[in-house]
């Protein structure tokens, strides 16, 4: 099975992965500027914590090494389903909702966003109310972007398309 | 003295006061809410604060810090669902005597004993923050570097189950942190180029992604199977004081005292805060009960160890940021955000430069304590009415605030997608179960450290011995090395116990 795949070698995989950050985070130091006039310059921090990364990642393989061996195969994990379609359609739709505010400014791209976000987190068994929805979403874009422009005075973005 | 009453100027006015009674109100419900926590209530309200004067910002924050780590004890008690981390160890008791009809007991017990616990931590605060900025004001880079560099190992090794976990995060934090021009010569480090990654990542920010959208999208995973919550009605009409009687709160002095101490030092230990206190103090006071048996059916001892421990770890967590600059835990990590916005660096200068942001924060401290003990009690009907609040509604509200508050910081979207990636990379965090707050501290005190590493190697002309013969550095360094050495050999225990 999959899961048990992944869950066998969790602590390899994590471990391997921070290992490559360090190492591409060390390559990144060698492109700090240098400066000969002083001699521990720039470079020194991050390399000096790239190393300990590497070294921490290091003792996590092989803490995923001896886990993996020791692995027994248990049962899939009850109680509550974990969704991580829904994790990841969260996530596009926030990703959607930046570009779009950038688009569309801040009042129409939350509207939208938060009505489609509502709705993704609704549980399966309870019933929508959509004009419930719709207004509360409407209210709290249209009341936020006037208190934080006229009072706070935060410009939130108008986008470029109404924008001028 | 005199500072007091400067203190008191700042916050003695009806927009000061008219703050505290809504910063501890909403304090409350978020922490009463599942799922919503201090931390949050206070991202959601920076943005509110940037246009604030620094003292109404401030005791804005802090009675919503306040509110918040007390409020979680109300669905605690009433669901058994902890509506913070910092009230799990309420459930254990608090849960049973409202099964048992005592409802308004438990409720009683709780919320005075946070009220006594924010107090004590208060006093400890009021003494102690002062003095240690008195030394602290002498430290030179050499002990700067040193406490630094304790701050870090000690959080790495008490916040989660790992400790080589705990140092990647932490560590991961220090490394995000160099983005961006450095501290001393200006060098530009991994900016790729981009004049937006020029000042590097702003911290609020990396906590509002780190702990607010990580939230969410955790939750998303679970709320479309979730099951429903059921409160059960408690009613407080008819019941006099707060539901207890002197002879019992007598019989408490111990425990809370016990239970003030252990919070007010878990609070002080950079990085932990009420969720580790509350669990460890109900274990002390269990242990030296004459009944432990009856621990966990239904006593309010339990719930004064965790009560008082959580609150009392509110006065803690600040001595740290108040006389350091480093944060207690990471809630107070979010206040120095706050503060740092306002352009106000806490660290011992705080206290000559802003006496009175300092003293507002000491009397904010007592004044929402009091407003707390009120509010909580009679307010309760209506806090137990606001759990039912669907959360697919609060959510999206919260994540809109998110982004206001994080495009506000400097009016730009590079701030909006840097929440984002902290937001995901929380989300991960959480999964591989690496603990997120040695991340933000690593994020606060790497450049501290770096800073501080260089200037001392300067001055010395590159050698390192001055950082192990100045007393009070080399105290801090061994002390560095021997919690490493403690953690590691709890680490090795554990995974024999389990192999």
């Amino acid at each position: 099975m999959k899961g048990q795949f992944i869950k066998k070698y969790s602590g390899l995989i994590t471990g391997t992965s921070f290992a490559l950050f360090a190492i591409a985070y060390l390559v990144g130091s060698l492109f700090i500027r240098r400066n000969k006039a002083i001699s521990i310059g720039a470079e020194f921090i991050p390399e000096l914590y790239g190393s300990i990364l590497l070294f921490l990642a290091v003792c996590l393989i092989y803490q995923g090494i001896k886990a993996a061996k020791d692995f027994v195969p248990g049962e899939a994990e009850a109680g509550t389903k974990k969704d991580t379609k829904n994790v990841l359609l969260t996530f596009a739709l926030i990703i959607a909702y930046v570009v779009l505010m950038q688009l569309m400014g801040f009042v129409f791209s939350s509207i939208l966003f938060l009505v489609l976000m509502s709705m993704l987190l609704t549980p399966t068994d309870t019933k929508r109310n959509y004009l419930a929805l719709v207004i509360y979403s409407v209210v709290l874009s249209v009341g936020t972007y006037y208190l934080f422009r006229n009072v706070m005075y935060i410009p939130l973005p108008v986008g470029i398309i109404f924008g001028a | 003295m005199e500072s007091l009453i400067i203190g008191a100027q700042a916050i003695l006015n009806p927009l000061c006061m008219l703050m505290i009674l809504f910063g501890v109100t909403l304090g409350i419900i978020f922490g009463a809410i599942p799922g919503l926590s201090a931390t949050m209530a206070l991202a959601l309200f920076l943005p509110i604060t940037y246009s604030m004067s620094p003292v109404a910002g401030v005791v804005l924050l802090v009675s919503l810090y306040i509110g918040g780590i007390s409020g979680g004890l109300i669905s605690a008690i009433l669901t058994r669902i902890p509506g913070t981390p910092s009230s799990v160890a309420t459930c254990f008791d608090g849960y049973p005597l409202t099964l048992k009809g005592q409802g308004p007991k438990a409720l009683g017990v709780g919320i005075v004993y946070s009220f006594i616990g924010t107090i004590m931590s208060t006093v400890v605060l009021i003494f102690m923050a002062p003095l240690l900025a008195k030394v602290a004001i002498n430290f030179g880079a050499y002990e700067y570097f040193a406490v630094a560099v304790f701050s870090l190992t000690m959080m790495a090794g008490l916040s989660g189950k790992s400790l080589v976990k705990g140092l990647i995060s932490g560590f991961l934090g220090c490394i995000f942190a160099t983005v961006g021009m450095d501290s001393i010569g200006s060098v530009q480090r991994y900016t790729f180029g981009s004049t937006q990654m020029m000042s590097g990542f702003n911290i609020l920010p990396v906590l509002i992604g780190m702990f607010a959208i990580s939230e969410i999208l955790i939750t998303a995973e679970e709320s479309r199977h979730a099951a429903k919550m059921e409160t059960i009605k408690v009613d407080i009409k008819g019941i006099k004081g707060f539901g207890f009687s002197w002879k019992e709160f007598f019989e408490q002095k111990w425990n809370a005292l016990i239970s003030g101490v252990i919070g007010i030092g878990i609070g002080i230990l950079p990085g932990i805060g009420g969720g580790v206190a509350n669990v460890l103090t109900y274990g002390v006071i269990k242990n030296r009960s004459k009944y432990p048996e009856k621990f966990g059916t239904g006593v309010i001892d339990g719930i004064v160890a965790s009560e008082t421990s959580n609150n009392a770890a509110i006065g803690g967590a600040l001595v740290p940021l108040l006389s350091l600059g480093i944060p207690g835990d990471t809630v107070t990590a979010m206040l120095l955000g706050g503060l740092t916005i306002q352009g106000i660096s806490p660290g011992p200068l705080m206290f000559t430069e802003h006496v009175d942001i300092v003293y507002a924060i000491f009397l904010t401290m007592i004044i929402g304590a009091v407003a707390m003990l009120f509010i909580e009690f009679y307010g309760l009907r209506v806090f137990a009415a606001l759990l039912k609040i669907p959360k697919y509604y609060l959510l999206p509200g919260i994540f809109l605030f998110c982004v206001i508050g994080s495009f506000g910081v400097s009016n730009r979207m590079f701030d909006v997608w840097t929440v984002l990636l902290f937001g995901a990379m929380g989300y991960v965090f959480n999964k591989l179960e690496i603990p997120g707050s040695p991340f933000i501290l690593g994020f606060i005190i790497g450049p501290l450290m770096e800073i501080n590493l260089r200037r001392g190697l300067m001055f010395s002309q590159g050698n390192f011995m001055p950082f192990l013969t100045a007393p009070i550095a080399a105290v801090f360094l061994v002390a560095a090395l021997v919690s490493i050495a403690l953690a590691a050999r709890k680490n090795i225990r554990n995974m024999r116990k389990t192999a």
